[in-house]
């Protein structure tokens, strides 16, 4: 999405420019990226106002034991014992009290919100940063929001704004029946929709644009609603929740049925013994977007389009080249994801049918997207964080401090400090890693709940390992790579 | 297919427009209760503007305030019934131009409380209208139709980059609103815009480099080679400051045009002529620190004279890691980032409304340092509107044009705390204005100012008089 802090320097329109140099040293930058995690190195600057010391980092030595680091974890995995890794997934519950109804009175809570918010969008202050819709959207709901359901379980069936309503409004039925072979495409469409907006729209962060954006998907979702069915809708039709649940099966605790289970991240993926295609295929495509959500902003990227990344002219001009970058992304990534799970049964000689297999390896790359979901907005939610505090001590623009912050300036001084860049790195680098090793962890523990035997699941494991080692390296240099739009 | 995309865009900004229009033309919309509050508020001694940062002005405001405090009470009453003029700010909120967007914005923020606690503008509140331009042509110019159209904004102002002021001034032009840009581009006296678009807060970039040659030709030597980037930002220095220097005979004996994706120099610096006496830099863009360390490396402690624009190093401390290589180096500054032994008092009120230190960062946090070089451009442009329309007696939007003329017909601009960079002369032909530029050098890791030169360094011959253009 849009990352706010960006370069500095006047702009003039101008000339083309010549070929792009950078690849050399965003690898070098890349491997000082991994170093800072797995060797611990305190060398490197790391970047102000985003950007500008990210090229300053220390190179190629430390990149050799960062991704020789990475590569052992495979090899580990390999030569771990089979019944440790499946005794690790176990889970245990208690008994808790169930939370229907209480959702469902948070869920009409939250819509109530939700119309106050499109309000505050169409009149409040056209500032996107001082605009609560804006605010709670992008930054707290978008950015923080996502992270915490990833971490702590599906926390949005309390505050899902539509699902409450749903059920008074249109009940478990619906006047039509959503066919069993229609899986999730529904959600598939209108997560392309919402991608597009985001990625590709001139101006998501306008208040009043969010508004009817806002208005428009949530009488579409309401019309879902009332012609499938509240629970039909919400888990096949509308993309957040069937995106929100996705992210909430990384949680270490689920509450379901009237238990409180608890087990590693990750074991509701190894436990999920049938997804379905469309619920891989969306995983992957929350992957996908992502991933383009970092590309599109790359000097690499510009430089296909024929743009100068010092002289970007704006979200405008990529309207086109946005789109088709992102419908290729949603189409690649699944594609190459389905090769790689069809080598794999090959290898291993599988007798289990593909499309359950694909699905259910689809699930373990989730670990990888929640990663660097974080790493991707951490820099972008330290800025927007603020304006959205600043907002909340003020939420009429008159000047109140309802929270008593006294004099309260945005800063964005810690780019510009080594202790605090630091940190930065290493929370960004260290929620990529954590990730992909998680991923490949739980994507192991699959293998061995599908072939049971565990030479098979190693097999297996090849191809979408190296998948894996070749994403997050992605995922890394899309960090470390500078960056135009 | 961009076409395709704008074309179907259309009906839905119809449809935007429609709503908007409906909720702010209600009496219960945010920004006409916005200006009721700031009406009452007058009538406090200190006053806080819209939100976003948190400003509790009234230390620096206040201070400012305090010697007009009288004429403010007068107004009080007539304040009370008064509708709040709307300024328009086309505010670089997101995309590459965020980081100036954010001080454009703390700055003009501050200036608008002086200029409310000093009692308005006319007897009436002052109200920032804020949009953000996506620093994006296509939508900036969107941004002044809703300023005009939607939220009946008396005039627009404010923005940076060039393509996105380029990109608006037509819009304004079509729809008579004064456009007020803080942009530095010569884009306005060269004559490519029209009679709504005016520079008065802010020199441009050509005056900027040509003032610079005396001083690098009298001080640092006289052969200089040049770095830029290679495109038009790096070929405006090129062709100014080459045609200066050789007026002050000196000569640019080589240049060096650097990709603007190069993350990685070192392949460049050996072409650097071993006659060098002056190196020219203007580097911009994430790589620009890479380049400064590159060159340490190359030169090591024999190194020729350098000079640079700060535009390279703005909002980035000078103290940062990689950067020792520029002690004893010129920058010019627009507008001295360190608080000088001779600081005016103008400088000092100004630092403080903003809230700014005298290391050109923020007093809540140290490390956060401000575009202080060009962020005095919204500060002084504000306080000409406020001047134009106190000239000219503005009522409302049928007196646009005599608040162009009335701008147009300035002159002098005394240093002032309405003027805290320094004096400047504006040119009503061209719509620009002219001033003093700075050369500072680093010593001991702060910049210190060495030489200020004379406005008259900054004129070259007029390319337009926009005020023989119709209205």
């Amino acid at each position: 999405m849009r990352c706010l802090m960006r370069t500095m320097h006047k702009s003039f329109p101008g000339d083309k420019f010549d070929k792009c140099h950078t690849d050399r040293k965003i690898g070098a930058r890349l491997f000082a990226l991994i170093a800072f995690v797995i060797a611990g190195r305190h060398e490197a600057f790391a970047h102000t106002s985003e950007q500008v010391f990210v090229l300053l980092l220390p190179t190629q030595i430390y990149m050799m034991s960062g991704v020789a680091a990475v590569a052992l974890t495979v090899v580990v995995l390999a030569f771990l014992p089979a019944d440790a890794i499946r005794s690790s997934f176990r889970n245990t519950g208690v008994h808790t009290p169930r939370s229907g109804q209480l959702a469902t009175v948070t869920s009409l809570l939250s819509f109530l919100v939700l119309v106050l918010l499109i309000i505050v969008g169409l009149a409040g202050p056209r500032d996107p940063f001082s605009n609560g819709l804006v605010l709670v959207v992008w930054t707290l709901w978008w950015m923080v929001f996502l992270t915490l359901q990833g971490l702590f379980g599906d926390l949005w069936r309390f505050i899902n704004p539509w699902a409450g309503l749903g059920q008074i409004v249109a009940g478990e039925s619906g006047f039509l029946r959503l066919p069993e072979p229609v899986g999730k495409w529904p959600a598939i469409f209108g997560f392309f929709l919402f991608s597009a907006f985001m990625l590709a729209d001139i101006a998501p962060d306008d208040p009043a644009r969010l508004a009817f954006a806002v208005t428009a998907y949530s009488l579409y979702t309401l019309l879902g609603m009332v012609l499938f069915g509240t629970g039909t809708w919400l888990a096949r039709g509308e993309c957040f929740t069937v995106l929100l649940r996705s992210f909430a099966m990384l949680s270490a605790v689920r509450a379901k049925d009237g238990r409180l289970q608890l087990g590693l991240p990750g074991w509701q993926i190894v436990t999920d013994r049938n997804p379905g295609v469309t619920t891989g295929i969306f995983a992957l495509l929350i992957l996908a977007v992502g991933s383009f959500d970092g590309l599109n902003e790359t000097f690499w990227w510009l430089a296909k389009l024929g743009i100068n990344p010092l002289e970007f002219p704006g979200r405008s001009a990529v309207i086109g080249a946005n789109i088709a970058g992102l419908a290729a992304s949603m189409i690649l990534v699944p594609a190459l994801f389905a090769a790689v799970i069809a080598i794999g049964e090959k290898l291993a000689r599988s007798t289990v049918p593909f499309p359950l297999a694909f699905s259910r390896f689809a699930l373990a790359v989730l670990p990888i997207t929640l990663g660097y979901h974080i790493a991707h907005y951490l820099t972008s939610f330290l800025v927007n964080g603020q304006y959205a505090l600043a907002a909340a001590t003020d939420p009429f623009a008159n000047g109140s401090d309802y929270l008593g912050l006294g004099t309260f300036y945005v800063t964005t001084g810690f780019f510009n400090t080594l202790s605090s860049v630091h940190t930065i790195w290493v929370t960004q680098a260290s929620a990529v890693v954590i990730g992909h090793i998680l991923a490949i962890y739980v994507s192991h523990a699959v293998a061995l709940d599908l072939y049971k035997d565990h030479r098979k699941a190693m097999l297996s494991q090849i191809p979408s390992a190296l998948f894996m080692i070749a994403y997050t390296t992605f995922g890394l240099w899309l960090l470390a790579s500078p960056r135009g739009a | 297919m961009l076409a395709v995309q704008r074309m179907r865009q259309k009906p839905l900004d119809k449809l935007f427009a429609c709503i908007q229009t409906h909720f702010t033309a209600k009496a219960t919309g945010w920004q006409i209760r916005r200006g009721t509050e700031m009406a009452k508020k007058l009538i406090k001694p200190t006053f806080d503007t819209r939100r976003g940062v948190l400003q509790k002005m009234a230390i620096g405001a206040g201070a400012l305030a305090g010697a007009s405090a009288m004429p403010g009470l007068m107004r009080y009453a007539q304040a009370q019934s008064s509708e709040p003029i709307k300024i328009g700010f086309q505010c670089h909120r997101t995309g590459i131009g965020a980081a100036y967007g954010r001080w454009y914005e703390r700055t003009s923020d501050a200036a608008v409380a002086r200029i409310n606690d000093m009692g308005g503008i006319n007897g009436r509140p002052v109200e920032l209208v804020i949009e953000d331009d996506g620093t994006d042509p296509k939508r900036g110019a969107e941004v002044l139709e809703k300023f005009a159209k939607q939220s009946n904004c008396d005039v627009a102002f404010g923005t940076l980059f060039s393509h996105v002021v380029i990109g608006s001034a037509p819009t304004a032009g079509e729809l008579k609103l004064p456009y007020f840009v803080v942009s530095e581009g010569h884009h306005v006296a060269s004559g490519m815009l029209n009679r709504y678009t005016l520079q008065p807060g802010i020199t441009d970039v050509r005056s900027q480099v040509i003032a610079m040659a005396p001083f690098v030709a009298d001080n640092l030597g006289k052969k200089v080679t040049m770095i830029f980037p290679d495109f038009a930002f790096g070929h405006d220095h090129r062709d100014y400051f080459s045609a200066a220097i050789k007026e002050k005979g000196g000569e640019v004996i080589e240049m060096i045009a650097i990709p603007p994706t190069e993350t990685s120099f070192t392949k460049y610096f050996p072409k650097i002529p071993r006659e060098t006496e002056v190196i020219y830099h203007v580097m911009v863009g994430p790589a620009v620190l890479t380049f400064v360390k590159e060159m340490g490396e190359f030169f090591g402690s024999n190194k020729p004279e350098i000079f640079g624009f700060i535009d390279s190093l703005e909002a980035v401390d000078i103290n940062s890691p990689g950067l020792e290589f520029l002690e004893g180096t010129y920058f010019w500054e627009g507008n001295p980032r360190y608080a000088q032994a001779d600081q005016t008092s103008f400088d000092k009120n100004y630092r403080e409304a903003v809230g700014v230190n005298d290391q050109g960062s923020s007093i809540t946090d140290p490390s956060d340092i401000s575009t202080y070089a060009h962020m005095f451009g919204c500060w002084e442009t504000l306080n000409i509107i406020k001047k134009g329309m106190e000239t000219c007696d503005y009522k409302g939007p049928d007196d646009r044009q005599a608040l162009i003329e009335a701008v147009e017909a300035m002159t002098d601009m005394p240093a002032s705390d309405d003027h805290p960079q320094g004096t400047k002369e504006f040119n009503g032909k061209t719509h620009q204005a002219f001033g003093h530029q700075y050369i500072s050098q680093v010593k001991d890791k702060k910049l210190n100012v060495v030489h200020t030169t004379p406005i008259e360094a900054g004129y070259y011959p007029e390319e337009v008089d926009y005020t023989k253009q119709p209205f």
